[in-house]
């Protein structure tokens, strides 16, 4: 039985042909059963950046020709239009392709923390539809498994990459859990706008928005759940809220001076300036306060750049996790293989048989030598007819779906290891 | 018996410091929950360790510097707990429980294990009390300075708007600040209590106080400088590294007077 993944990406494919085949889930699962001749096993995987089929099959060439059929039927194409965006992966390729997405190392955003849900969903479907089995259960809980290891033990998702994240990040640096801070937007501009509701996803529940048309002010306060105040209203803020986002036109400067006085009625507590405004809104000089952390638009792309170069540095790290995960899926499929689970399965019986004749002869080491090997051979003969039908019937399971339960089983039942493992016991 | 004890006690910090390890790599809950775990099954076995041998001799190993750093590690490791349970910041146990299990592991030198500490007629209940206190003093002192250590390069990185891949295996530095406040406090009061009784034994042993030794002098000075820390800090509303800077200060002072003292100077003090 073969493993295959068959679709496109944006590597492969322009968004024209992707958006294409981008299936609702329902639909994904018609094509699934319209393979079902073909594919003993599949999961279909929809984003906006890959269509992906992985399938469990004996006839690859046969299944992508029904692939392509099924596709077509749907989408209404014509099959010769489309191959061309193709890829198709066959087992360790494929294992190592599906540990990639799900570990965000073939995203067009690299480290991006969707992929890993998609494919959970995507898999989720398909095994509450009864399209997944043995192989593909493996092979997806190892993928997730892989993929979170991936994301704890490197620094691939750790740090963000967009500006307004890494404004959200630094606020988490500075104080924490952000359910108890207040946030002054001053100027309601747009990446005023898209930097407060990444605080507002991050838990800020108090808003204040002061811009210079009160009419504005009101409308994104609305949106935040915040109060709307003038700009001077605004500035006499400082005094009470944790964070400060600034985008206010130009004409608009905060000198330290001008700051200073609010900032020495706060306490000591930190706070967070944000300068997204360009020319810029604060003077520079208001980071050299105590307990002011200052960054501006510049100071913020350079971090995400910065961490979108320590992603690039972890892949290296990353593939060799998967590399290796990948290696323990393959010996996994190995050791499910039948002819090794009976191997291993005598091993078991003979390993317990030998153990068991040894102690009897510590026990008696008087008994003559005849009659060692006479018991000897009676404890290895009734080993040999215990296994004997139940070898026998194995050898005659056709299907292979089947093979492999049954090879899962035995493994599950008598905890089977490796030979090696079983001679470096004795 | 307390040998075999005073070993698995090591072993099991040992352990935790190398889930510890996998931590401060992974940052998996799981490794820290295990950490935290063999920490405190470490601080059981080294509580039964220091329970048998007083119960067998009346006697706490006090004389001489395997047993110190013992009680030491015994303190630290109690404060620890105290301040995980209290602040729940996972980094903590990770960032000192491998100076633990390197405090039990010296105990096992044999050129350490010779160096004498304290004449064992001088120990009385008081004075262990004294030593006991001061030392939950130093050891709150210590977790306090390597969380404020924590808190200036993660201030520094901030502020220099260098953010580093590493530091985000720190905690934010409001949790780090109120840390530090927190093991500074105690501290504070654990050796302000170890000062007092100290003065009571040193009244009983020489009639006087001689406030000009060089120990006691040091002791009294890290007093100050941690009560100018919360001055500053409540009074004129000072945050960051300014009081950082004195939270470091009195640890230094605290580590000289405790250590150096001994090495550099001369003092009456018995240890």
């Amino acid at each position: 039985m073969k493993f295959i993944v068959y679709g496109l990406n944006h590597t492969t494919a322009p968004i024209e042909v992707r958006e294409k085949y981008a299936l609702e889930q329902d639909k994904a699962l018609e094509v699934l059963r319209a393979l079902k001749t073909q594919a003993l096993e599949g999961v279909f995987l929809s984003t906006c950046n890959r269509v992906e089929f992985y399938l469990a099959t004996e006839t690859v060439d046969r299944l992508i020709e029904e692939t392509h059929k099924a596709l077509s039927s749907i989408y209404k194409l014509k099959p010769v239009d489309v191959k061309k965006y193709f890829y198709c992966y066959e087992d360790s390729e494929a294992f190592y392709h599906l540990f990639r997405v799900a570990s965000s190392l073939d995203s067009m955003v690299l480290g991006e923390a969707q992929i890993l849900g998609q494919v959970k969903d995507a898999y989720e479907g398909s095994r509450e539809a009864g399209m997944t089995g043995v192989l593909l259960n493996g092979i997806f809980s190892r993928a997730f498994s892989a993929a979170k290891k991936v994301r704890s033990q490197t620094e691939i998702a750790r740090m963000p990459t967009n500006i307004s994240s890494v404004a959200v990040d630094l606020a988490k640096k500075i104080f924490s859990s952000l359910n108890e801070n207040k946030v002054l937007i001053l100027g309601a501009g747009d990446m005023s706008e898209l930097t407060a509701k990444y605080l507002a996803d991050s838990g800020v529940r108090g808003f204040y928005v002061a811009n210079r048309t009160l009419e504005k002010a009101k409308t994104l306060a609305s949106k935040l759940n915040g109060i709307s105040l003038s700009l001077d209203e605004g500035l006499k803020k400082i005094t009470e809220v944790d964070i400060v986002l600034t985008s206010v036109g130009s004409g608009f400067s905060l000198r330290k001076e001008e700051i200073e006085k609010f900032i020495k009625l706060r306490g000591g507590r930190s706070i967070f300036i944000i300068d997204m405004g360009v020319p810029r809104n604060v003077d520079s000089d208001v980071g050299k306060l105590e307990s002011v952390y200052l960054y501006n638009i510049d100071n913020l792309s350079a971090i995400a750049n910065e961490n979108r170069g320590e992603r690039q540095k972890a892949v290296e790290a990353a593939e060799y996790i998967l590399r290796e995960e990948v290696d323990k899926l393959c010996n996994w499929l190995v050791s499910l293989e039948l002819v090794p689970t009976i191997t291993r399965l005598r091993d078991r019986y003979e390993f317990i048989r030998d153990a068991e004749y040894q102690d009897f002869l510590d026990r008696f080491p008087n008994l003559p030598e005849k009659e060692k090997k006479a018991i000897e051979r009676l404890t290895r003969d009734i080993t040999l007819k215990v296994l004997h039908e139940p070898t026998v019937n194995l050898k005659k399971v056709e299907s292979k779906v089947d093979r492999f339960e049954f090879a899962r089983m035995l493994h599950e039942i008598f905890s089977l290891k490796d030979r090696n493992d079983i001679d470096r016991k004795t | 018996m307390i040998n075999i004890l005073y070993v698995l006690t090591t072993f099991f910090y040992g352990v935790g410091s190398w889930f510890s390890f996998r931590y401060y790599k992974t940052l998996e809950s799981f490794y820290e929950k295990k950490a935290f775990q063999w920490l405190l099954i470490g601080f059981l076995a080294q509580t039964i360790t220091l329970a048998s041998q007083w119960g067998a001799t009346r006697f706490a190993p006090l004389d001489r510097i395997d047993g110190i750093l013992m009680i030491l590690s015994f303190t630290l490791t109690g404060t620890l707990i105290f301040g995980r349970i209290k602040a729940s910041v996972p980094i903590l146990v990770s960032l000192f429980l491998p100076l633990i299990f390197l405090l039990s592991l010296l105990g096992f030198l044999e050129n350490i294990k010779s160096i004498p500490f304290m004449d064992a007629s001088l120990m009385t209940r008081g004075m262990i009390l004294h030593i006991l206190l001061t030392f939950f003093g130093f050891s709150n002192f210590t977790v306090g300075f390597g969380v404020g250590v924590a808190f200036w390069i993660q201030e520094g990185q901030l502020k220099q708007h260098q953010i580093k891949s590493w530091s985000y295996r720190l905690p934010a530095l409001e949790v780090l600040d109120n840390l530090t406040v927190f093991h500074v406090g105690f501290g504070f009061l654990f050796w302000a209590v170890g000062l007092v009784l100290g003065t009571m034994q040193a009244f009983q042993v020489w009639n006087r106080l001689p406030l000009l030794d060089p120990k006691i002098l040091g002791s009294f000075l890290v007093l100050v400088i941690y009560a100018l820390f919360f001055v500053f800090r409540w009074a004129l509303g000072m945050r960051g590294k300014k009081t950082m800077t004195l939270v470091m200060v009195g640890y230094f002072l605290a580590l000289f007077t405790f250590l150096g003292v001994r090495f550099f100077l001369t003092t009456q003090h018995v240890y």
